[in-house]
């Protein structure tokens, strides 16, 4: 984190790319990550993440940020960069609720469709638990995502999700206890 | 017994972050060892999750491609990326929205304290902090009002002294008398500057010049014999009367004298 601000301050003050070079090293595979675990499709994440990066990259130098407020800020269009790929989605036939309390329709769609090749790409365990997230609300997948994977505080999630902390404490519990139930039921 | 849970695994997340370990969770709250150690198998099992990683790419050209597509690309980015929530994307209007802040809060402080002072200074009397201030205001608002209104201005000034000097004259403090005769002069002086600016055309000047009269009387009555200077430089004298046949305006125009004649005095 102290290296992100060190890079993000260079970035800003300079303009020189080899600092936006260190920061990209550092949030890609976590931001292809993200999408992965909600499109499970390779190459879509990967050019999703460069859409990403474009967008950061464009609007950078413009803004101040320290390591804190530029993560929430990327994941904050890694999120809508979803939405929007959801609407579009939507508007090819498929019917996607947008709300965040729905289940994640796209996603848990693309998991049974790759599910062959999921299980040989991330291993059965692996398999078994993303499984069980199909279960969960989008809501809740984002939030077990950016606390248990990303390793996030309540604060930046709470952040992202324009949320209290407490609201979102709650739903990573429930989150939780239902992954818990489904690995268990499953196994 | 649920919401019970919640509350320990909430616990122990918190000491987590903090970095005490799991171990130690378990130990705290080892009734509930068995509950949490389910949890805390789900949650490793996210962490091996970890790994997912994009493989095979080509760190250089996907740069390349992405410095391309900023350079190519002239939509606004940010207006694209609304956010409902106040923080992450919000950082750069509040950055935009930084010096207009400190600026309307400067402003607001400014404007207060001004009005604050102005509020402070509208009453002080001569011989207070704040006075100066009041009579350096009149001197500026003077300065730009409009010629035509002037005359209206200084009939407000004439009422601000004969105001001050009665409020002194009623305190009935000996020190005062200085500032008693100096204000007498200057109600001459406004009394004259409304005749300048023809403000007793519409008729009020005999209601002026008792008024002014009356105020006179009252500090000569008060101080009686400190003052044989200001009966002088009143024109008055309602013992002898001797200069009670002047008309008001001889009356005034008898004090500007006197006034210049204490001038040259000192």
């Amino acid at each position: 984190m102290v290296n992100i601000n060190f890079y993000l301050k260079n970035f800003k003050k300079s303009g020189d790319n080899i600092w936006f070079e260190k920061i990209y090293i550092q949030f890609l595979p976590r931001i292809y990550r993200f999408f992965y675990l909600k499109l499970f499709d390779k190459q879509l994440s990967e050019d999703l993440t460069s859409e990403v990066f474009i967008r950061v990259y464009k609007n950078l130098q413009k803004i101040n940020l320290n390591a804190k407020t530029f993560q929430a800020w990327i994941y904050r269009i890694a999120s809508n960069l979803l939405v929007d790929h959801y609407r579009r989605k939507t508007r090819h036939g498929k019917e996607e609720p947008l709300e965040e309390t729905a289940n994640d329709l796209i996603g848990n769609d693309m998991l049974l469709k790759n599910s062959s090749i999921l299980k040989k790409e991330l291993g059965f365990e692996n398999f078994i638990l993303i499984d069980a997230m199909g279960k969960l609300t989008k809501l809740q997948k984002d939030i077990i995502i950016l606390k248990f994977i990303e390793d996030f505080d309540f604060k930046t999630i709470a952040s992202i999700f324009g949320k209290n902390q407490s609201t979102i404490r709650g739903i990573l519990f429930r989150a939780i206890t239902k992954l818990k139930n489904e690995i268990k039921n499953n196994k | 017994m649920n919401e019970k849970t919640e509350k320990i695994f909430d616990r122990c997340l918190k000491l987590i972050s903090r970095g005490y370990s799991i171990q130690y969770c378990l130990k705290k709250y080892s009734r509930y060892k068995d509950i949490l150690e389910e949890y805390f198998k789900t949650i490793k099992y996210l962490k091996n999750l970890k790994n997912i990683k994009p493989k095979d790419i080509n760190i250089k050209s996907s740069l390349d491609k992405i410095y391309k597509s900023a350079k190519n690309s002239t939509e606004p980015d940010m207006d694209k990326i609304k956010s409902k929530t106040a923080t992450p994307d919000s950082g750069r209007r509040i950055s935009l929205l930084k010096p207009v802040i400190v600026f309307i809060t400067v402003l607001v402080v400014i404007v207060f304290s001004f009005a604050g002072t102005v509020y402070a200074f509208q009453d002080s009397l001569p011989g207070e902090n704040l006075y100066p201030v009041k009579r350096t205001a009149e001197s500026i608002q003077l300065f730009f009002y409009p010629e035509l209104k002037k005359g209206q201005l200084h009939f407000k000034l004439l009422n601000n002294r004969i105001y001050e000097a009665d409020r002194l004259i009623e305190s009935g403090r000996d020190n005062d008398i200085e500032l008693i005769e100096e204000l007498l002069l200057d109600i001459d002086e406004e009394y004259n500057q409304c005749k300048k600016y023809n403000f007793f055309k519409s008729g009020n000047e005999e209601e002026a010049v008792t008024t002014i009269n009356n105020i006179k009387n009252k500090y000569r009555k008060k101080y009686g014999q400190h003052n044989q200077d200001t009966e002088e430089l009143s024109g008055y004298n309602e013992d002898t009367g001797n200069k009670e046949n002047m008309s008001n305006e001889e009356n005034v125009g008898e004090n500007e004298r006197n006034r210049n004649k204490k001038g040259n005095g000192n």
